[in-house]
Formats: structure tokens, C-alpha cells, sequence
């Protein structure tokens, strides 16, 4: 969900900066940090930063007949945390605007905040809440999507309602219409991400630190599929 | 080809390669900036025209087709947002169209239809800005651009790291998603989004394996935390500065002469 070159005001876009700026060098602190202690780490970050900017780019059916794509900054949240996942999101963000057209320079602060700020803080949030509760690895992930998605966009409506209208009306109009796509979209990505869930558990479970009882488990069950077999 | 892989091909084969690059960015920016500091309609024209030209001169408007599909994308992006900011007018103007559909109040004013073709031709004029920055830059030639800022190294080489490998990663994706289509992957919504997520964990996978199998060919050429490189792009100079703002200043000022000139509602007779 962009924000596209030229829809804020010069007031906006300076205000939206200003959120995100702070969020955006502590991310770069912290990797300059990790990349200096640990040289060895800068290819595994790169490589993170590399498959959100691939996920961004599969395009997925959604409702109107277009085609939308996830934005991964969910499940990035909840595997490097929130600033640096605004860091990362910053430079994929740049790439969409010059390489694919998508968002913008000047609008680039406020596409920071629902995409790499806010959208994946509260993602985190619903990922340590359900981790905590103890739901299911799978589940945990798909339903963090979901939420980040959709407070992606009700950020970015909030922001146009912000600059454009400034009333509730407008609001509810900014969220209906981007409703249509972003609904079905929010809850696709959340079942592509619960099926992500499913084949990590099953290939990397080292990956997330998931607990051992959870491979155990899922080793289990597929044991007793094969002796039921 | 991807959107992706045709703009780098179109930007290594650009005849403003050799330009330095801080100094194309910069200049994007500024014109971008200015392009939204007055409310004159007839400035998102001149960036147009400078965004135009300077495509025509990078890619003799030799646009690969994906690419035009991608504009064309953000174009009907740009209507569809543009339309939706028309119909939020102040309720307390007089209305030129004033309709409920379902929960939703549209209410169009003089100003709120004004400032929706503002916006539709910024944002028109921002993607060409953009776009001939993008045609005639590679990404790696930008981030070394940035070197000139003092922007920290790690910085810019992960910037590098992250374009390089997502077109590695992007190979191995294009290959999986034409094994998934010739074995009907994409046959129904559902079948889409389970194909799709066996992409997305088979990128993943691989992204971990190669960075494994990275850093042990990096250590291999005795890898010290940072690549050198030896043919370094030109340097931003006076010359550039003075451009940018001599355009700057120029366009600013032509706005602030031309901010009542054109009445979008009055010229097309909706007022």
C-alpha cells in the first residue's frame, strides 16, 4: 500500500519524514553495529533485505481484478524487530519508487510509517501476544500478517485523510475504497503466510528459534501419518 | 524479463551513464520537492517536459514493454487515488456533485476537484522525474553516489548487496514460477496462493542456503567487510549544484506567478 509520488502536501511529507527518520537510523545504527562485529552477518541481512524486495514483487489475484503484492514487512518484524525492519523497508521502498514506479520520493517518509513502521510495530505486538498465548507457530504468522497489512492501511488512510478532507466522512470514504483491494489482499497474504509457517516449521524451524517441542510435535504427527499409511 | 531486470539492462545501456550520479539524484529530488511547493497546475507541466526529456535523451524512449506496463500501472493508481481525493471536499463549500453510495458521503467542491487534478498531474510528472532517473542510473552506480555524503560504508554496501541479490534470488523465482505454470500451479485462486507460498519459502530457503554459500566464497578471497571498487562513477561538482539550483529557483518562481492561472473546474465547465 504506497502513497504515490505527489498526493501530500510539502507539510505532510516533512511531518511524515520526521516520524520515520528517527526510526529508520536507529535501524541503520544496529546493522552498521551487527555488520561491524559480525562482517560475516552483512550477506544474511543483505539477503533479508533482498527476499522483502522479491515478496513485494509476486504479484497475487485480489477481488477487483488487479493484482496486489505482500509486503513482508510483517514477517520481517517478527524476525529482525521494527527498526530494523523500517531500515530495510526504506531501501526496498526506494527501489519500488525509481525501479517500478510505485510510491514516491517525496512521499517516501509516510510510505516508511505504515509500511515499515507502524504496520509491522503492531504486527510485532500480535506476534509476541500469540507466541506468548501459545498459538500455533503457523497461525501466529499468518494472523501477524494479516494485522500488519491492515493497519498498513488504515495508517495510509489515516495520512490522506490527514492531508486530504481532515474529516471522518473522508476517512471511511479513503478506507472503503481501499478496502476493496487491500481486504482480500490482507487475508491472502495472511493464508500465504500461515502456509509459509507450515513449511518453515517443517524445513527451518531453526530459523524462528521455534521451540523444539514444536518440531518434535510436527515430527510426531507425520511419524504416525507414515505408521497409519 | 522482470520490470526489474529490463530497467537495469535500460539503465547500463543509458547515454547519461556517465553522469554523476548524486548529482542526477539530487537533481530528481529537487525538482520532485518543487514540483509540490506551489499550487500552480502548469508546474507539474514543466517537470513533465524536464522528466520527458530527459528520458528521450537516456532511452531515445526505447521503453521495454513490461516497463511501459508498469507506468501505465501507476498511472491508473494515480486516477483512481486522484478520483477519490476529488469526492473529500470541505463540507462546508458549496457541492458541484454531492451523492451517497452504500456508507459513503462523496461530496465535490470547486477546490477538492482543483486540487485532485493537482494531484494527478504531480504524480504524473513525479513517475516520469522518477522513471528517467531510474532509466538512466543502476542502482550500484547511486549507492556509490552516495559515498560523496559521507554515508556510511556498511550502508551503502548493503544497499549494493540487497539489489544484487534480489536479481539472483529473482532467477531462481522466475524459473520456479514457470515450473509451477507448465504444472498448472495457477489454476484457480486458491492453487495461485499455495503455489505462490511455495515460492515464497522455496526464495526464502534459498536466500539462506546462498548466504551461507556467499560468505564462505567471500572469506575464500579473504573478504575484509567491504568491496572495493576501481572504477568509481563521476563526482558531483559545482557545475551540478549550480543546475539544480538555477532549475529550482526557476521552477519555484514560474509557480508562484502562475498559481491562479488555470481553474481545472472553470476550464472544463463543472463549476
Amino acid at each position: 500500500m504506497h502513497i504515490m509520488e505527489g498526493f501530500l502536501d510539502p507539510i505532510w511529507c516533512a511531518v511524515w519524514f520526521v516520524i520515520a527518520i528517527p526510526f529508520v537510523v536507529l535501524g541503520a545504527k544496529k546493522i552498521i553495529e551487527l555488520v561491524r562485529e559480525h562482517p560475516e552477518q552483512k550477506m544474511t541481512v543483505a539477503l533479508a533485505g533482498a527476499f522483502i524486495f522479491l515478496l513485494s514483487s509476486l504479484k497475487l489475484p485480489s477481488v477487483t481484478g488487479s493484482s496486489s503484492h505482500p509486503t513482508g514487512t510483517g514477517f520481517s518484524a517478527a524476525l529482525y524487530g521494527v527498526s530494523v525492519t523500517a531500515f530495510l523497508a526504506t531501501i526496498v521502498l526506494i527501489f519500488q519508487a525509481l525501479l517500478l514506479a510505485h510510491g514516491g520520493i517525496t512521499t517516501l517518509g509516510a510510505n516508511i510509517c505504515s509500511m515499515g513502521i507502524i504496520g509491522p510495530m503492531v504486527g510485532v505486538l500480535v506476534w509476541k501476544l500469540l507466541i506468548k498465548a501459545g498459538v500455533n507457530f503457523p497461525i501466529s504468522l499468518g494472523i501477524t500478517a494479516l494485522v500488519a497489512d491492515l493497519f498498513t492501511y488504515v495508517v495510509t488512510a489515516i495520512q490522506m485523510t490527514l492531508n486530504h478532507g481532515q474529516s471522518m466522512d473522508a476517512f471511511v470514504n479513503f478506507l472503503s475504497n481501499y478496502a476493496a483491494t487491500q481486504l482480500p489482499l490482507a487475508f491472502v497474504e495472511a493464508i500465504l503466510f500461515f502456509m509459509f509457517g507450515v513449511y518453515l516449521v517443517r524445513n527451518k524451524p531453526e530459523i524462528f528459534d521455534i521451540s523444539a517441542d514444536v518440531a518434535a510435535k510436527e515430527a510426531a504427527k507425520s511419524e504416525a501419518k507414515t505408521e497409519e499409511a | 524479463m522482470s520490470e526489474q531486470t529490463q530497467m537495469d539492462t535500460l539503465a547500463y545501456s543509458s547515454r547519461m551513464l556517465e553522469w554523476a550520479p548524486l548529482g542526477k539524484l539530487l537533481f530528481v529530488i529537487s525538482v520532485l520537492i518543487v514540483n509540490i511547493m506551489t499550487e500552480s497546475i502548469l508546474v507539474p507541466f514543466v517537470t513533465l517536459a524536464i522528466g520527458l526529456i530527459l528520458m528521450a535523451y537516456s532511452t531515445n524512449f526505447k521503453i521495454p514493454f513490461m516497463i511501459a506496463l508498469a507506468i501505465l500501472e501507476a498511472f491508473v493508481i494515480l486516477i483512481f487515488g486522484a478520483g477519490v481525493v476529488s469526492v473529500n471536499g470541505d463540507m462546508s463549500d458549496p457541492a458541484i456533485w454531492d451523492t451517497d453510495f452504500l456508507w459513503m458521503h462523496f461530496h465535490m467542491t470547486e477546490t477538492s476537484f482543483n486540487e485532485a487534478w493537482l494531484i494527478l498531474l504531480r504524480g504524473t510528472a513525479g513517475v516520469a522525474v522518477m522513471l528517467s532517473f531510474a532509466t538512466s542510473t543502476p542502482i550500484p552506480y547511486m549507492s556509490l553516489g552516495l559515498k560523496q555524503v559521507r554515508m556510511p560504508v556498511e550502508v551503502i554496501e548493503i544497499v549494493v548487496l540487497i539489489y544484487r541479490y534480489a536479481f539472483l534470488l529473482l532467477e531462481r523465482m522466475e524459473a520456479m514460477w514457470n515450473a509451477a505454470s507448465s504444472r498448472m500451479g495457477f489454476n484457480g485462486k486458491m492453487t495461485s496462493i499455495r503455489t505462490v507460498a511455495a515460492i515464497a519459502i522455496g526464495i526464502f530457503i534459498q536466500s539462506t542456503n546462498l548466504s551461507d554459500k556467499s560468505q564462505v566464497a567471500l572469506e575464500c578471497r579473504n573478504y575484509r567487510g567491504y568491496f572495493p571498487v576501481y572504477r568509481e562513477p563521476a563526482k558531483t561538482g559545482v557545475k551540478w549544484i549550480l543546475v539544480i539550483i538555477i532549475t529550482s529557483v526557476s521552477i519555484y518562481l514560474f509557480g508562484m506567478y502562475t498559481s491562479d492561472w488555470v481553474n481545472m473546474a472553470e476550464l472544463l465547465g463543472v463549476a
